[in-house]
């Protein structure tokens, strides 16, 4: 079965570490960062990834429902496997349920090396935000913005070296306010979506030429 | 550039120079409120879709919002001109759901209505499913908006729904969704009254469906 992958480049690092363990060669088609903000610019640019992996017959997709910017999404020639997840994030801690976990009274601001260095990361914001506005108001906005977070989450997910990050987060930690604290990735979610087999509790599978319903993603993993 | 371009381009380029000057001609020439509104929501709107094109941070939509409040609280303030008494058009409840924290969007919402001329009773963010009822109990709203941008938020809203649809006094709230998480489709499968994409058009939806527009 002729198999390719689109994935979101803010997990850029993740996918080629998993892609280098399990010594996968299928081409991969990369999905812009920092789409997230516009579910509807996300699904656009998703539609058209999808043109261009016309012909394949498994389209793995390396990202998340993302605030439901799959909800309308039309396959190809080939089935699309999308794990059940909310985000990307939920996919590098390994499930929904263990990132619920983590977030529960603790408002959690998560960052990897590629938010960090990722287009509009809150490290750029928060540098934009100052600038524009002036330091005493700029933190004043900050604060508002992250006023729900109290701590920042560093997902050590293996694919980068922590360590060169780990100066910089702690930078963004203090001046954003928030509690430092590296979390432990888990890499047994994409690299099940990678490899498979494709079971349906932790993974939605779109026929070939079908529509993605709101009923289809309901279910969580 | 007449006023109404001046207006929307100071709120759109997020020029508070440009703005301010604006408003102290519009209270000198008593201009219409409502023309002031519109061209103050067309600013904001146009703030909306730079921050979708990734061409502004949510830090300026914010920024973009209180510039919007300021200026029509200069505009209400201002002696010669007419304002509504606080609540006046009705009352919303608003809340955005359980695990989600993100709040830009509802406070933004929350800050338009208030200036609309609507009571809002805010109920945060994170808002365990069954305190949505015992909060319209509580406050017997004409209007519950629920809020949300995480994926599973559109599910959480279809059970607020589900159990609001339970209370003896139905008929007399509206519900209506917004937020990233959900379209107007499924926000219609879930029985919303009312559905808004963009916040900007939220109190003209909420109007409407009191029967004032």
């Amino acid at each position: 079965m002729d198999t390719c992958v689109i994935s979101c480049g803010t997990i850029r690092n993740e996918v080629e570490k998993a892609y280098k363990d399990l010594k996968l060669d299928y081409p991969i088609f990369w999905l812009q960062s920092g789409l997230h903000n516009c579910p509807e610019q996300l699904r656009d640019a998703l539609q058209e990834k999808l043109r261009e992996a016309k012909g394949f017959s498994r389209v793995l997709l390396a990202m998340g429902f993302c605030g439901n910017a799959i909800r309308g999404l039309h396959t190809e020639d080939g089935e699309l496997v999308i794990p059940r997840v909310d985000d990307c994030i939920s996919l590098l801690l390994g499930s929904v349920s263990h990132r619920m976990e983590l977030v529960e009274g603790c408002g959690t601001y998560f960052l990897t090396e590629g938010w960090l260095h990722g287009e509009q990361s809150i490290w750029s914001e928060y540098q934009h935000t100052l600038k524009r506005y002036g330091e005493r108001r700029g933190k004043s906005v900050m604060h508002r913005m992250l006023q729900h977070y109290q701590r920042l989450g560093v997902i050590d997910s293996g694919a980068y070296p922590l360590k060169d990050i780990l100066d910089e987060t702690h930078t963004v930690a203090d001046a954003l306010g928030l509690r430092h604290e590296v979390l432990q990735g888990d890499d047994s979610f994409i690299k099940a979506l990678l490899s498979g087999p494709w079971e349906g509790e932790r993974f939605l599978i779109a026929p070939p030429h079908s529509e993605i319903l709101p009923e289809q993603l309901s279910k969580l993993y | 550039m007449d006023m109404h371009a001046q207006l929307v381009h100071a709120v759109t380029e997020l020029d508070e120079e440009l703005l301010w000057s604006a408003i102290s001609v519009c209270l000198q020439e008593r201009t219409d409120i409502h023309k002031v509104e519109n061209a103050l929501q067309e600013g904001l709107r146009n703030v909306g879709q730079r921050f979708a094109k990734g061409e502004y941070y949510l830090a300026d939509m914010i920024v973009g919002g209180d510039l919007y409040q300021e200026a029509m609280r200069m505009v209400l303030n201002h002696q010669n001109m007419e304002c509504l008494p606080a609540g006046a058009r009705g009352r919303v409840l608003i809340g955005v759901m359980e695990n989600d924290i993100h709040d830009i969007g509802k406070d933004i919402v929350k800050m338009l209505l208030l200036v609309d001329g609507f009571e809002v009773v805010d109920l945060g963010v994170d808002v365990a499913t069954p305190d949505f009822t015992k909060a319209v109990e509580e406050h017997r709203p004409d209007i519950v908006a629920l809020c949300g941008v995480m994926t599973f938020s559109s599910e959480r809203m279809a059970d607020v729904i589900r159990n609001l649809n339970q209370l003896p006094f139905r008929d007399s709230f509206k519900i209506i969704v917004g937020g990233s998480c959900i379209g107007r489709k499924e926000a219609m499968a879930i029985g919303a009254d009312g559905y808004t994409r963009d916040a900007y058009d939220v109190t003209r939806l909420c109007k409407s469906l009191l029967g004032e527009e």
